[in-house]
This record gives structure tokens, C-alpha cells and sequence, in this order.
């Protein structure tokens, strides 16, 4: 198997792991419910998240965060799929990354200047945006014979 | 010379078509680092600025003892301000119940709940500080602001944590649930209910809504008599200034909503002080009582 393959399905098995912290994390918010994460100290899942800071217009980021990682599935199933793969979706998935770098560190500078608290479930998915980004950079796309 | 050029021009294509080859990122890793590096650095900068500017402008963190010559000019509005003015622009008064009686050494007892980061506990605490003061008097008030970064920012107001209230006819009560500065994502709690207390909330404010004043037993007030908006941007000399003047906006809200209270109050009293129940403006709010 190719390197540009495997990154490829680590690029969505990645995405399936965002996905899944994104919908636990939004199910949190909708339904009330406790949020397993410890609340001493500076980590304070709770506090974090529901803080002012934790959602856009009454929508939390989370769900933001289900999209995200779904469009990235996508653009690495069809960097899969595609012979030759299409020439859009490298820079795709290079512009998507770079959002999702531009979302992490304003939500980072939010958790350490204005709340002063780091949440964990949080803290991976910015992880997983990071390791998007890196594979996003290494990839080789399979080319055309010339 | 076309022997020599020919190669040459291979070369080129060569070139040209191995950089079609290479990948996007290949071509752009570069520039692809730099915006990736601008965005880290510029956007944690950017982000350390914003918090650092809007903690500058938080009001909030200010406290300091209420200005005597403020509080001098607010004890002593007129009789005449109160009697022009009458019920002026109050709306919402306080709604008549028959709840469990208050009492505080016999005494009729006013139970505020608010808190210091609360808007509308910032327009509240002013017409209910002016309705207490013709039955007694304070001391300890303290300058303070709403939160800024809630609705009606920074709305200038006076805090009853600490205070003390003196009075023949009534006993007062303040809670102030929470300060006005950031825990977190929370704001910092100041004070708890007692269980007395959080039965009263449980029972007629369900919903938990500040502010919160149980008059007594026999009314409830929940929410502001105006908004807070005739507040925003005032020193409080200006504040004390407006609300001594019938003509304002201020006034009328400030002031009328005052004598509603005081009407209330009144009837936990049982009419005393005459001097304040039987004046013509108090009578008259009476009927604003529901």
C-alpha cells in the first residue's frame, strides 16, 4: 500500500475520532447531561465549556467540530478514491487545514488568556486538527504518468 | 546554434514538466509554513491583545466607597422631586402576594437577591436604595458596575455587599449571589442563601431570575422598574444629579419607580412613617401596586 494511501485512511480514521469527541461534546450541551472530565485546577472541561466563549450565536463549537472533521473525511476519501485524484483537493484540504489552525489557536488563546482554564476533551480535538494539518502537508498525491 | 539550442530547450521542459509533477504542497510547503506561522503567532498576539484591551475597559473591577458628596445629593432629593415626579416611567411594579411573613427583630423584612455582574440589579439597586433611605438610612455603599461583558455593559451602580441599613420601620436583607469579575467562565460567588431563603426563591422565583425582592411577605418585585440603559456611560454625579432633576429621563424612572416601592413598603409598615406614607405622591403610587 502507498504512503499517499495510508495517510489517507489515517486522515479519516482520524476524522471518525473528531467526529465522535464533536457529537459526545454537542450532546453534552443540548442535553444537560455531566461532562466526564476532571474540574480541579487549571483543567476544567466544565467550566470551559460553558463559559460564554462556548458557542457562536447559541451554536457550540462542537458542532463546528462535527463539520470540520466531516469535510475532511470527505476530501480524504476522495484523494482515495480518484484516479488521478482531481486537482482541487490538495489545496482543499490545505486551505481546510489552515482553518482549522486559525480556529485552534483563537480557541487556545480563548483557554489561556480570557478562561484561564484548558478543557481535555477540547484539547484533543485540537490535537487531531494539528495531525490533520501535518498529513495534510506530507502527503504526496499519486500523479498522472507523463 | 540550432544543435546547441535544442537541448537546452529540452532541459526547460524537463524542468517545466517535473514542476508540473510535483505536488501542490511541494510546489507551496513554504508559503504554506509562513501563513501556517503567521497564523499561530499573529492570531495567539491578536488574541493576548483583545483580552488585555477588554480587561482595560472592564469597569467591573472597579469598586470603591460610594462618593459622600454623591450620596448626600441622593439622601437629599427633594420632597417636591418626589411629588412632580410621582410614579413617572416606573413599569413593572411589585406584585401582591400573601407569602410567608418576613419579620427581623418584629421588624418587616426586605429581601433583595441580586448580583454584582447583573444589569438590571445595576438599575435596580437605585430606586430601591432611594425608597430605603425615607425609612432609614445606609452606610457602607460601594461604587460598582455591572459586568462588561453582559448585557448593558458596565452600568454604573451601587453594591450592597457590606452595606448596612438602619431603620425603625423595616429591616433590609441584601444578597449579592456573585461579584462582577471573571472565575473562569463564571463569575466569582459572593454570597449564599440561607435555606429560608432559598425557599422563598424556590417558591415565587422559580426560574431564579435577578434581581429578586421579596417585600415582607405580602409583595414580590422580580426583574428592573426601567432598563438600565439610562444608565450607560454616567459618572455618578451625573446620576445623582439627573435623578434630582424632574425633567430627566433618569428621573422620572429612577424616582418614580422609588414611590411605587415606597407605596409597598408603606403597607408593611402599616403607614409609618406618616411623614413619607402620607405624602401625596406615595398614596397615589399606591395604585400602581398590583
Amino acid at each position: 500500500m502507498s504512503t499517499n494511501r495510508i495517510i489517507c485512511l489515517a486522515l479519516i480514521a482520524i476524522s471518525v475520532v473528531g467526529i465522535a469527541i464533536s457529537a459526545y461534546l454537542t450532546t453534552v450541551h443540548y442535553a444537560d447531561v455531566e461532562l466526564v472530565c476532571t474540574t480541579d485546577g487549571v483543567v476544567n472541561c466544565e467550566e470551559v465549556l460553558t463559559s460564554t466563549y462556548a458557542d457562536v450565536a447559541g451554536i457550540p463549537w462542537s458542532l463546528g467540530g462535527i463539520a470540520w472533521f466531516g469535510v475532511t473525511a470527505a476530501l480524504a476519501a476522495a484523494a482515495l478514491l480518484q484516479r488521478p485524484e482531481a486537482a482541487f483537493v490538495q489545496p482543499a484540504q490545505v486551505a481546510w487545514s489552515l482553518l482549522g489552525i486559525a480556529t485552534v489557536v483563537y480557541l487556545v488563546g480563548v483557554e489561556l488568556f480570557a478562561l484561564e482554564q484548558i478543557c481535555l476533551w477540547c484539547t484533543a480535538m485540537h490535537a487531531l486538527i494539528v495531525v490533520v494539518f501535518v498529513l495534510h502537508l506530507i502527503r504526496e498525491p499519486e500523479m498522472e504518468e507523463a | 546554434m540550432s544543435s546547441k539550442s535544442r537541448p537546452a530547450r529540452t532541459k526547460r521542459e524537463a524542468i517545466a514538466q517535473r514542476k508540473k509533477q510535483q505536488s501542490f504542497v511541494k510546489r507551496y510547503r513554504g508559503m504554506i509554513l509562513g501563513i501556517a506561522g503567521v497564523i499561530v503567532f499573529g492570531g495567539l498576539i491578536v488574541v493576548a491583545g483583545l483580552q488585555a484591551s477588554a480587561n482595560r475597559n472592564d469597569r467591573s473591577l472597579d469598586s470603591s466607597p460610594l462618593d459622600p458628596a454623591v450620596f448626600q445629593s441622593l439622601v437629599s432629593v427633594p420632597n417636591s422631586v418626589f411629588q412632580e415626579i410621582g410614579t413617572g416611567t416606573a413599569s413593572n411594579p411589585p406584585q401582591r402576594i400573601q407569602g410567608t411573613s418576613l419579620t427581623e427583630d418584629g421588624k418587616p423584612e426586605i429581601l433583595y437577591v441580586g448580583a454584582e455582574f447583573c444589569p438590571f440589579c445595576a438599575a435596580e439597586r437605585w430606586p430601591l436604595f432611594l425608597a430605603l433611605s425615607r425609612f432609614g438610612s445606609f452606610t457602607g455603599l460601594l461604587e460598582s458596575y455591572s459586568a462588561a461583558d453582559d448585557s448593558f455593559p458596565n452600568t454604573p451602580t451601587l453594591s450592597f455587599y457590606g452595606s448596612t441599613y438602619q431603620s425603625d420601620y423595616l429591616a433590609f436583607t441584601p444578597v449579592e449571589t456573585a461579584t462582577n469579575e471573571r472565575e473562569g467562565g463564571r463569575y466569582k460567588p459572593l454570597q449564599s442563601l440561607t435555606e429560608e431563603q432559598e425557599g422563598i426563591m424556590f417558591r415565587y422565583n422559580n426560574g431564579g431570575g435577578i434581581p429578586f425582592i421579596y417585600l415582607g411577605g405580602d409583595f414580590i418585585l422580580k426583574g428592573a422598574n426601567f432598563s438600565p440603559n439610562l444608565l450607560t456611560g454616567l459618572t455618578f454625579e451625573q446620576i445623582a444629579d439627573r435623578i434630582g432633576d424632574p425633567s430627566t429621563p433618569l428621573g422620572k424612572a429612577v424616582v418614580g419607580s422609588a414611590n411605587v416601592i415606597t407605596a409597598a413598603l408603606c403597607e408593611l409598615t402599616g403607614g409609618e412613617p406618616g411623614s413619607v406614607c402620607q405624602s401625596p405622591e406615595v398614596v397615589s403610587a399606591a395604585s400602581r401596586l398590583q
